[in-house]
């Protein structure tokens, strides 16, 4: 029998979202029916998705996960305009990665492009008109994807209080009531033939240090001009399709722009602050599963005539690991609910939001691989061995240590902050 | 080669001869390995097993520390310790995989020709065989002392762990031991070089033929890395062995044994670093960001990063070449099967493995999504380093070993 269960590993019960328990249990008999037993031969499902893809349907489609945000009155949920969009998204994130960070993040990127026209205090009614049928009103799964990374500059875009949006090279240009947009993307979550809809960092103004010029446009994926190169081949989050995009000479119209002119540059940072809390989530997630498995381990294995997590030098690194899933736990309740709280904590894009969430997020991806990589090593010849699954978690936390311009990017925007930086 | 300029290794017992071996396994990676990678990527029968018996075979490395009169090139004196750092080195930089099969066989060999290793001559002439008349390659997998919970059957207590018993039977010894897991190459090796443990306490490391009556080798496994090497667990139903299947007698051989492979997996991990060494420079050549012209290795924050990882890199093969100089040199440092350089080695692998782990964690923080991806190359050394790392055992009990040696202490 089970010492503890994950849910006891702590988090801040006291501002929990209402839908918390509903949308957890809710989850968690997915993952259990629908990822868990399945997710080992998910690295060889790579290019299909012929398993993945029924799971994600289930979720998404089925189950209607992907309505969300959209207002209810267009078939949606209505949870962007609730005041409890970070600690919610934060379980339900928590729990797929908790059976594989590869569909969470899949899930999570499908409402990034979203936030900038379903959240308030921004939201933009006609566009979530617009796109609200292609979600709300099917049971297939829908991905969206935000294309912000280019071949040149990898997290360049993202590093807005400096480069200012001078680095993008994808242009968007005003020609009658339609943007003409050129360029080229890679990298995004839910491309490689996923999506359905693209958001697309673009420049009015090749060049510019102007946030005026940063602009952030939707596009379908089946609009003429845009094409798709198929996935790339990765360490692991198999389920998490990424690849090339082009866009040559793609026309939509000039209100797919989500705000317009400084509006975007400034909720984009939104978007980075969501992009941190699910990164914090998909870690935390991922590592309660962890604590799952290697419990399983030194309790079925033994050393000297004891039980392995009986061993006072083994016991020592359990509780690094399980001191370390503590901490990334609250801490990232802790920002989900300081998203929830502009009145308290300030806007979702203020620079100390954004700041605090890569601070968040760096501390937790470096804790876990550090962790992974410890506690793979006690279990010996097993911890390579995928039936135990934390070598899936190290390979596919991996990137998301990674992503969002990486631990690098992050110290700079926190050194900024704390400190005042000017010239990083 | 230029990182034995800029990364220099001690020269002191280093042969031409093993520079010149150096040289050809650069070609060997390039021609056999690196310019099919992109297309082959992984691939056991099309890549890894080719080049595989390109390295074993033509270019003859099986047959090398095996005698010349059963065939081999005869070098199994101590001095190999130093052809082994550098040619393991330049192998692990081609695939970590490969070579760590090679060091896994050259420890073997090295250790049961050892003085004192107790080894029966047939066994010797036997593995002699298999390595030097064999047109494939030779691959041996070594089934070390275990956890105990999955390994069943007739098993015995050894250094905390668990062994299979050797019962004596006709002159010779019998196993039954279900679910035993190798270090390597459960699904393909020739030959499992079993520990077991006497009814007397004493170890022995056994010769099991892969197609030994009572052999039953499971499913390969999935696992993160080291594709070359397709691992299954094996189950031993009263399996014999005569005594022309011993290969290692008594703890000091067994210690030798692991002295040997510390020593080589260090030096495929040394590889590995060299590898991505070589990539991250280009990266670092090439790639600009701010988009001013400013190349990545002129960033202060990315260079310092940089330059911890050759920092790294320098100090794992200086820590290599120096276990290699002591493993050479039996009269000033004691044999490899003694405590004290068995602890030196032990301490060495330690420190190489970790470090070659975070230093191949950065490279890829460095490179961001393209260390990612299978493209860049770089993915595959830090999987490949890693499962290594964990098959040679938990850190945390090995330092026990270490603690006893260096402070007295009584730790299990």
């Amino acid at each position: 029998m089970r010492l503890r269960s994950i849910d006891e590993i702590t988090r801040p019960v006291e501002y929990l979202s209402p839908l918390d328990e509903y949308l957890g249990t809710m989850i968690r008999r997915w993952a259990e029916e629908e990822v868990i037993p399945n997710r080992r031969r998910y690295d060889e499902d790579w290019k299909d998705h012929h398993i993945i893809e029924p799971a994600f349907r289930k979720l998404m489609g089925e189950m209607g996960l992907q309505r969300m945000l959209f207002p209810e009155d267009l078939g949606g949920w209505g949870m962007g305009h609730s005041d409890y969009i970070g600690t919610g998204a934060y379980r339900m994130f928590e729990e797929i990665a908790r059976a594989d960070s590869g569909m969470a993040v899949a899930f999570g990127v499908v409402f990034w492009p979203l936030v900038m026209i379903c959240c308030e205090p921004h939201v933009n009614r006609r566009l979530c008109e617009e796109f609200a049928p292609m979600f709300c009103q099917t049971t297939e799964a829908v991905f969206a994807a935000n294309a912000m990374t280019e071949p040149q500059g990898g997290a360049d875009i993202e590093n807005m209080e400096i480069l200012g949006g001078s680095t993008i090279r994808t242009t968007a240009v005003l020609d009658g009531d339609e943007w003409v947009i050129n360029g080229h993307k890679l990298w995004p979550t839910n491309s490689g033939g996923v999506s359905s809809l693209f958001s697309v960092i673009c420049t009015t103004d090749p060049g510019a240090n102007d946030p005026e010029a940063f602009a952030f446009i939707f596009v379908p994926a089946h609009f003429p001009g845009v094409t798709q190169g198929g996935p790339y081949e990765k360490a692991g989050m198999a389920a998490d399709k990424n690849g090339d995009i082009w866009f040559e000479n793609v026309r939509v119209p000039s209100w797919y722009r989500a705000h317009g002119p400084g509006l975007d540059y400034l909720y984009f940072k939104e978007v980075i602050s969501m992009g941190n809390l699910g990164s914090i989530a998909f870690v935390s997630g991922a590592l309660m599963n962890v604590y799952e498995r290697i419990y399983d381990f030194v309790t079925e294995h033994r050393y000297a005539g004891k039980l392995l997590r009986e061993h006072d030098a083994v016991a020592g690194a359990l509780a690094d690991f399980a001191a370390d899933l503590e901490v990334i736990r609250i801490c990232g309740y802790q920002y989900a609910r300081m998203l929830d709280r502009p009145d308290l904590y300030g806007p979702r894009w203020s620079d100390q939001l954004v700041a605090k969430g890569r601070a968040y997020k760096y501390f937790a991806c470096d804790r876990a691989m550090a962790d992974l990589a410890r506690l793979m090593n006690l279990m010996e010849s097993y911890g390579a061995d995928r039936d135990w699954d934390i070598e899936k978690h190290w390979r596919d936390l991996k990137i998301v240590q990674l992503w969002m311009g990486g631990k690098q990017l992050c110290q700079m925007e926190v050194a900024r902050w704390f400190f005042g930086c000017e010239t990083l | 080669m230029i990182h034995t300029e800029v990364f220099p290794a001690l020269r002191a017992g280093v042969q031409e001869s093993d520079i010149s071996l150096a040289r050809s396994l650069r070609e060997w990676a390039q021609a056999e390995l690196s310019a099919k990678r992109l297309e082959l990527k992984e691939d056991y029968q099309g890549l890894l097993r080719p080049a595989m018996r390109s390295l074993f075979v033509d270019i003859g490395l099986q047959r090398a520390p095996w005698p010349e009169e059963l065939g081999g090139d005869g070098q199994s004196s101590p001095d190999m310790a130093h052809t082994l750092a550098v040619a393991l080195q330049e192998a692990g930089r081609g695939d970590v995989g490969i070579a760590w099969l090679l060091a896994l066989d050259w420890a073997v060999a090295l250790a049961c020709q050892g003085e004192g290793s107790g080894a029966a001559a047939a066994a010797v002439e036997r593995m002699a065989s298999l390595h030097c008349e064999k047109q494939e390659p030779a691959v041996v997998a070594l089934v070390p002392p275990l956890l105990e919970g999955r390994p069943r059957g007739r098993l015995a207590a050894f250094r905390g762990k668990v062994v299979p018993l050797a019962a004596p039977r006709s002159g010779g010894w019998v196993l039954d031991a279900q679910d035993l897991r190798p270090l390597n190459s459960g699904a393909d090796a020739d030959l499992f070089c079993v520990l077991c443990r006497t009814e007397e306490g004493e170890p022995l490391l056994l010769a099991v033929t892969g197609d030994a009556p009572g052999l039953e080798r499971g499913q390969p496994f999935l696992k993160t890395g080291l594709a070359a090497s397709r691992n299954a667990d094996i189950s031993l139903h009263d399996v014999e062995i005569d005594e022309g299947g011993l290969l290692l007698r008594g703890e000091s051989a067994w210690r030798e044994l692991l002295s040997w492979l510390y020593l080589g997996s260090s030096a495929v991990c040394t590889g590995a670093l060299l590898a991505a060494y070589e990539i991250i420079k280009e990266w670092g050549d090439t790639r600009v960001i701010k988009g001013r012209d400013s190349i990545f290795k002129d960033n202060p924050l990315t260079a310092s990063l940089m330059a911890e990882i050759g920092a790294t890199l320098l100090a794992c093969r200086l820590l290599t070449s120096a276990i290699a100089q002591m493993l050479a040199a039996p009269d000033q440092y004691g044999r490899a099967g003694e405590e004290g350089v068995h602890c030196s080695a032990l301490a060495a692998w330690l420190k190489v493995g970790a470090s070659a782990g975070q230093a191949l964690d950065n490279t890829m923080e460095l490179m961001a999504s393209a260390g990612y991806a299978k493209e860049w190359q770089l993915e595959r050394y830090w999987r490949d380093v890693r499962a290594l790392d964990v098959s040679l055992g938990n850190r945390e009990l090995a330092r026990m070993e270490l603690a006893r040696h260096f402070y007295g202490s009584s730790a299990v």
